[in-house]
């Protein structure tokens, strides 16, 4: 008991000392929070703002449509099924969708483009549709007119101004002759070019007629709220809804994005494990100097009778208790910091911005307030200072009385 | 000013460790700092490399009205010779013409829209490495007409093998439908699967007949052997030709642009991170050395240093340290990065994903940052003398009197 009166004395005994060991943790703390939760937060965002572009989350479809992807392996809507996914508690929004390729034509000129049947009031809720509208307007709501959204590219191409007609000419379910034609309401704009000189929009049930497909889709699209537990809910919606649907995320349909991010990630991994090394060596440094400056008191305590283990035990008491305070005020203190950079996130400017803002993407770098973040960081930090605090240890078992006391 | 520089170089021998520790933290950040910008190059590079000599090549050729309309008329007329001038200019490595028809593929399974693109296979394969790219068959074959080379994407879309047969549907430069059969040749993988869905190759030959053209191509492809060239070679192709439409691989691809720019201003905001913690490690260090000499700093003033001498002996302390650990730091981030960039960090093993089903590698090869190299030290030695500021500061607050009761 006395030795924990010794420690907590000792602490008390020079503050500026105290407080600048435990100054190396706060800060050790409070910077690795900040950059894990600025790398989690920037990946969230990208790929928050990846699937918002167009294929959502995850996909539904009938099992075997994402390798053929034809009308003839479209489902049937299932209201049940649409219930079981729309219920569950992960899932943000769904939206319904048919898809398909068609023949675009005005006058002399024909393009190739891709149908989209979509629930004008559903699918803001994942891809934003209704804000990518650059001129003209959005569908109503359950529209049922013959109106097409076009993107602008293909507008372009087509030399058609909203307000104008175009022709679809295409093969429908099961082979059926499709043809139709469809007052351009709106232009929508993406910024990538390979969806701008392509995509048009129809309203859902427009298109199922325009395919002979009536109450068929291709494809349920979901948004959640987090990408953390894609594959958990992308399983249990799986077991929930049977074998004769497959169900995709992002990762297994956009292969290639998922491995820039694997790429990021690996690199964030090793920029991580060198600010860990900068801390510890930060740590380290202040420890070392703490111990160069105790020399002479150390010695003379030895000197005057006092066992080693007692003294060892002393110090580790001291190291603990600086790293735990360290530690917790580090925490504490990179909440606000981190819930300032959640809300105020950093932003960027110049061309970069202009880049985004053509994707329609934020141009920000916002921070994660997950919570296992400050924890985790909190417990790699801990661990680090108590594994360090065995050099004083060592310093003591190694001590010499003779040169310690020399001045 | 001589005897401050003389006492400070004593100061720091007289307490090795304390230095060594200094020194080493310095050498630290700046191995950590330069290290992690040579990982972002390393990775920028590797993308630009892909997108660069896989997909777009440096610089494309187009008629003005060519990528807007994507009719066949607008094509480049004696397409030969100006394919023969391109390739005589400065530091272009290979030219390769295409003609290109947006279409559609029909087997008897299933049918897809496609991007034709009618190549001279030799130069493709030195453009965009086509013949690098097949996992299946042997690709072109000289004196056979009507083969095809398609994606290992869209062949599992529309159940296609290697000599499957398929139709193909396009208008030809005075917009008749034209359809013919084509055998498949090869199957090709790359690393981006919307191209592997979308792009399939006929011989130049071939696509030139069906389509009614003569010496003539939509597209130019240009790959420099340098990537520094390229504002020299397109301004040169901009004089030659004011009347085509002369684009880089940043317009051409705005996705990578934009991936590339994301990050590098990311890596900007880790590395000032870094800076952080270097900086806080220093100024700790410092701070418990002025502790540590709390009784001699206390004799020098009560002998009658004056405070400025004081303050200007710790910083000149610190200067010296920095000046001797940054050396270090230099030669070590130089050999570590030379060495790791010739034998690849394998960040599967880090990140625990399995990239190699899509014909990724995962291997990063972390470059030199030459181009950055100013700056990391610039921000180092900034950050060595904030940090020594606040021990120099507090060196002047101490009281001789207390100072030296011990």
């Amino acid at each position: 008991m006395w030795l924990l009166k010794l420690a907590w004395k000792n602490l008390w005994r020079n503050r500026s000392r105290t407080l600048v060991t435990q100054s190396a943790i706060f800060f050790a703390v409070l910077l690795s929070v900040t950059t894990s939760s600025l790398q989690d937060g920037v990946f969230d965002h990208f790929v928050r703002n990846m699937v918002s572009y167009y294929s959502g989350y995850i996909q539904v479809h009938r099992a075997g449509y994402w390798e053929q992807q034809t009308l003839d392996n479209a489902a049937v809507r299932n209201k049940t099924v649409e219930s079981v996914i729309a219920n569950h508690p992960d899932v943000n929004a769904l939206a319904s969708r048919i898809e398909s390729y068609a023949l675009a034509s005005v006058d002399e000129i024909t393009k190739g483009c891709v149908v989209i049947g979509v629930e004008p009031d559903a699918e803001p809720q994942i891809t934003q549709l209704n804000q990518r509208v650059a001129s003209g307007r959005y569908f109503e709501y359950n529209d049922q007119r013959s109106v097409a959204l076009l993107s602008e590219g293909l507008a372009k191409r087509l030399q058609l101004p909203v307000g104008d007609t175009v022709i679809l000419i295409s093969q429908g379910y099961h082979g059926a002759m499709a043809a139709g034609k469809y007052r351009v309401i709106g232009l929508v704009r993406f910024g990538s070019p390979e969806l701008n000189d392509q995509l048009l929009y129809l309203p859902l049930p427009v298109a199922q007629t325009f395919f002979s497909a009536e109450n068929l889709v291709t494809s349920y699209v979901l948004s959640l709220a987090t990408d953390k537990n894609l594959e958990r809910t992308a399983a249990s919606i799986h077991r929930s809804i049977g074998k004769k649907y497959e169900v995709m995320t992002w990762k297994e349909m956009m292969p290639e994005v998922d491995q820039h991010i694997q790429t990021d990630k690996g690199t964030m991994y090793i920029i991580s494990g060198i600010l860990y090394l900068l801390i510890g060596f930060g740590i380290f440094g202040t420890l070392l100097m703490l111990m160069a400056e105790r020399k002479y008191e150390l010695g003379m305590l030895v000197a005057i009778g006092m066992k080693k283990q007692k003294l060892m035990v002393v110090l580790l008491v001291e190291s603990v208790l600086n790293v735990v305070v360290g530690c917790v005020a580090g925490m504490l203190a990179s909440v606000p910091l981190v819930w300032y950079l959640h809300v105020y996130p950093i932003r960027f400017s110049g061309e970069l911005a202009e880049a985004y803002q053509r994707f329609g993407f934020e141009p920000v770098f916002p921070a994660s307030t997950d919570g296992w973040l400050f924890i985790v960081q909190g417990i790699v930090v801990l661990a680090m200072g108590f594994l360090l605090s065995l050099y004083p240890l060592l310093k003591v078992w190694r001590l010499d009385v003779v040169t310690a006391m020399r001045k | 000013m001589n005897m401050m520089i003389s006492m400070a170089w004593r100061n720091i021998w007289r307490n090795k460790v304390r230095s060594v520790v200094i020194m080493i933290s310095i050498a630290l950040g700046l191995v950590a700092g330069l290290f992690i910008m040579g990982l972002y190059e390393g990775v920028l590079n590797d993308r630009l490399n892909t997108v660069i000599r896989q997909e777009v090549a440096h610089l494309q050729v187009h008629h003005p009205r060519f990528q807007r309309d994507y009719e066949a008329v607008f094509c480049l007329d004696s397409a030969s010779r100006l394919v023969e001038r391109i390739r005589s200019l400065e530091n272009v490595q290979a030219v390769s013409a295409r003609t290109v028809a947006p279409g559609m593929l029909a087997t008897s399974t299933g049918s897809a829209g496609v991007q034709i693109l009618g190549v001279v296979p030799v130069d493709e394969d030195a453009v965009s490495g086509l013949k690098q790219k097949l996992i299946e068959g042997e690709g072109f074959k000289a004196n056979r007409h009507n083969q095809v080379v398609i994606g290992r994407k869209l062949a599992d879309k529309v159940n296609l093998r290697l000599n499957s047969k398929l139709v193909l549907t396009f208008t030809d430069i005075e917009n008749n439908l034209v359809s013919a059969a084509f055998r498949v040749a090869g199957v090709y993988q790359s690393t981006n699967a919307p191209l592997e869905e979308r792009l399939v190759y006929l011989h130049a030959v071939d696509l030139n007949r069906l389509m009614q053209m003569e010496d003539a191509c939509h597209e130019i492809a240009v790959l420099l052997n340098r990537d520094e060239a390229m504002t020299t070679a397109e301004q040169q192709l901009n004089r030659l030709y004011p009347n085509l439409l002369i684009e880089n691989w940043q317009q051409l691809s705005p996705e990578t642009k934009l991936m590339i720019e994301t990050t590098d201003t990311y890596s900007i905001i880790f590395i000032v991170i870094i800076m952080l913690a270097l900086m806080f490690g220093i100024i700790n260090t410092m701070l418990m050395a002025v502790l540590e000499r709390t009784r001699e700093i206390g004799m020098l003033v009560a002998l009658g240093m004056n405070k400025l001498r004081l303050f200007m002996l710790v910083l000149w302390e610190t200067v010296i340290l920095t000046l001797t650990g940054a050396p270090f730091g230099l030669l070590l981030s130089w050999l570590l990065i030379t060495h790791l960039g010739n034998s690849g960090i394998d960040i599967s093993s880090i990140s625990g994903a399995a990239m190699s089903g899509f014909g990724f590698s995962s291997l990063i090869f972390p470059r030199f940052p030459w181009s950055s190299l100013p700056l990391v030290l610039y921000i180092v030695c900034i950050t060595a003398l904030l940090a020594s500021l606040v021990p120099s500061f507090k060196a002047l607050r101490l009281i001789p009197v207390e100072a030296m009761r011990q």
